[in-house]
């Protein structure tokens, strides 16, 4: 469906390029996870997947047609960006940032879709009037999905979905994420750091480094048997930090003893 | 372990027109010399407003409740000096470019203070900024020195943030979701940087952060914090083992790790937090909590202590196995403990 030819870009006055020679292919209903550090890359090939900037080198084909970004016309790649407040217009309704790339639908239809999308991403239709001060961050960030699947896209590219998110309200936008794209059946490109996000949303995984990419491998692959030294010192860091172990899948322990405070 | 700094009744209220709404319930904390304390919370859980309290650095609006003691001294929590942030607690906030004057080169903002406060001379404190940057792993201590923030990339500005924070040598570093903005590497090696600093120093060091998975590797004890109040405290190695409170152990297991089931979806906590204006009676966690039963809805927990670990919860305050309720048909008709 998306498929990425021997990219490249490199910026004026800058000693090595941004990116250089990727090439990737995104199936229609899989995921592919570009990880790395700051600079590795990630969000350059972000902006050239959407068609925001153009490759030095390669090409980028969707549905084998180059993709380009045309002013007044609603892209088939569409992007969920980190920080939901940032993706929505504060002086508009969430109902009418939704509905703007709707093109060449009648009012009503508009409104049933609005409301369809809005159902979807488990915001009530009936709030279609408030503006995104009225809603909390998990909520803006599934608004901003819901905007994003307006344009019936072919290809969502998300970057940093839920790093701006708390641990419970993340949960629920990746199941939301996996439950769209099984209805949906968009191709995902998903730009991250978190690896746990990686294990949960990637059927591939591409790792970045200084614009090159030194391992592209199937997520259960990649975790399994990292192949590039890099990817496993990503692991190692990541495998340090805790992990519920099978202890606290057990009930709630009880200690004995009497309350010391009964405020 | 000496206590380097402790709240005690510590309440957080903010105006609402004539009267005064609760943020924080009263909490008790204690931060001892070379520890690190994590307090970890959803938003607006009030772990923020906590520890800004414990330091007098409150928004306009709101008031604090209680007592705070800081290296000894003991201040009515709404009058604690000015001069001690700085001296004696200093604070590392979210947005390492906020807390950075974007005027004035990074080598005078870090010496500045100490300077003014007569900690150090200027040579002195020129001296410990060089070595604390260098400690943080910014090998060329002295070009940072004279680069302005808007110079600095976002891992520079938050070791600069911290070698601020560390200047005066302070018994209580305060530092609030400090590796938001950071790769996944540089945030274990900040977060190992701060926790190696302050034990170094015989700091004590409150990690404030979302992430439950992520600082109890660099914390020895965690507070949780839920609408407002200290849910459960424990040693961070005991938390993992055995979660005492229902909303611990759903923090947990909500929290995704590289050992997730690929394409599988993850367990959430049904429902939101509440808001402090809609705070229940009884327990905050009970209309979320799958243990809930009529004693929770009815009456608010009080925490319960066992040895160096307590849970406000009333499973929590049932002796082991005996006499405890049933809690896979309670009352509040929910069925069976469910799977985690």
């Amino acid at each position: 469906m998306l498929s990425v030819h021997g990219v490249s870009r490199h910026y004026p006055r800058s000693p090595r390029p941004a990116v250089h020679s990727a090439s990737f292919t995104v199936d229609q209903g899989t995921t592919l996870a570009i990880v790395g550090e700051s600079g590795a890359g990630k969000s350059t090939l972000c902006r050239m997947l959407v068609g925001l900037e153009p490759p030095d080198t390669g090409h980028i084909l969707l549905d084998g047609e180059p993709v380009t970004a045309r002013p007044g016309r609603v892209s088939r790649l569409q992007m969920v960006f980190q920080d939901p407040f940032s993706s929505l217009n504060p002086l508009h309704s969430i109902g009418w940032s939704v509905a703007e790339p709707m093109l060449g639908l009648s009012r009503p239809q508009r409104r049933a879709e609005v409301g369809r999308l809005l159902t979807l991403v488990g915001i009530p239709a009936g709030r279609s009037a408030e503006r995104p001060a009225a809603f909390s961050g998990g909520q803006l960030q599934r608004i901003a999905l819901a905007r994003a699947l307006a344009a019936r896209p072919r290809v969502l590219v998300c970057d940093e979905p839920t790093s701006s998110l708390d641990v419970s309200v993340q949960a629920q936008v990746l199941n939301l994420l996996l439950q769209l794209q099984e209805e949906e059946r968009f191709a995902c490109v998903l730009v991250t750091h978190d690896l746990g996000v990686v294990r949960v949303l990637a059927n591939d995984v591409l790792v970045l480094r200084g614009g090159e990419v030194v391992e592209h491998a199937a997520a259960d692959d990649l975790f399994a048997r990292p192949a590039d030294e890099y990817t496993r010192s990503l692991l190692a860091a990541v495998q340090h930090e805790t992990v519920p172990g099978p202890a606290v899948a057990a009930a709630p322990a009880r200690l004995g003893g009497e309350p010391d405070d009964d405020h | 372990m000496t206590v380097v700094a402790s709240a005690r009744n510590l309440s957080v209220d903010a105006a609402r027109g004539r009267t005064w709404m609760r943020l924080v319930d009263p909490v008790d904390l204690d931060v001892h010399a070379g520890e690190v304390l994590g307090i970890v919370g959803e938003s607006g859980a009030g772990k923020t407003l906590t520890t800004r309290a414990m330091v007098g650095l409150l928004p306009r609006g709101t008031r604090a409740g209680g007592e705070v003691t800081l290296a000894g001294r003991t201040f009515d929590a709404r009058a604690i000096p000015r001069e001690e942030l700085g001296r004696t607690a200093s604070v590392v906030l979210q947005n390492p470019l906020t807390g950075l004057n974007p005027l004035d080169r990074v080598g005078r903002q870090l010496t500045d203070g100490v300077v003014h406060l007569r900690l150090m001379s200027q040579a002195a404190a020129v001296q410990r900024a060089t070595e604390l940057l260098g400690r943080l792993g910014l090998t060329d201590a002295a070009r940072v020195l004279r680069l302005y923030p808007h110079q600095l990339s976002g891992g520079m500005a938050q070791r600069v943030a911290i070698a601020a924070a560390l200047m005066p040598r302070p018994r209580l570093v305060i530092v609030d979701e400090p590796t938001t903005a950071l790769d996944a590497n540089v945030r274990i090696e900040v977060l190992r940087l701060i926790s190696e600093l302050g034990r170094e120093a015989d700091s004590g060091v409150v990690m404030v952060s979302h992430d439950l998975a992520l600082v109890s590797r660099f914390c020895q004890r965690v507070a949780i914090m839920y609408a407002g109040r200290i849910v459960e405290q424990a040693a961070a190695s005991d938390l993992q083992a055995t979660a005492l409170h229902p909303y611990t152990r759903a923090l947990l297991s909500c929290t995704v790790s590289t050992q997730a089931r690929s394409r599988a979806s993850v367990p959430v906590i049904p429902g939101a937090p509440p808001g402090p204006q809609d705070w229940p009676a009884g327990c905050v966690y009970a209309p979320r909590c799958p243990y809930a039963w009529d004693e929770c809805t009815a009456r608010r927990p009080a925490p319960v202590a066992a040895g160096d670990r307590d849970a406000a919860c009333h499973l929590a305050r049932l002796p082991n196995g005996s006499g405890s309720p049933d809690v896979t048909a309670g009352p509040a008709g929910r069925r069976g403990l469910p799977d985690a």
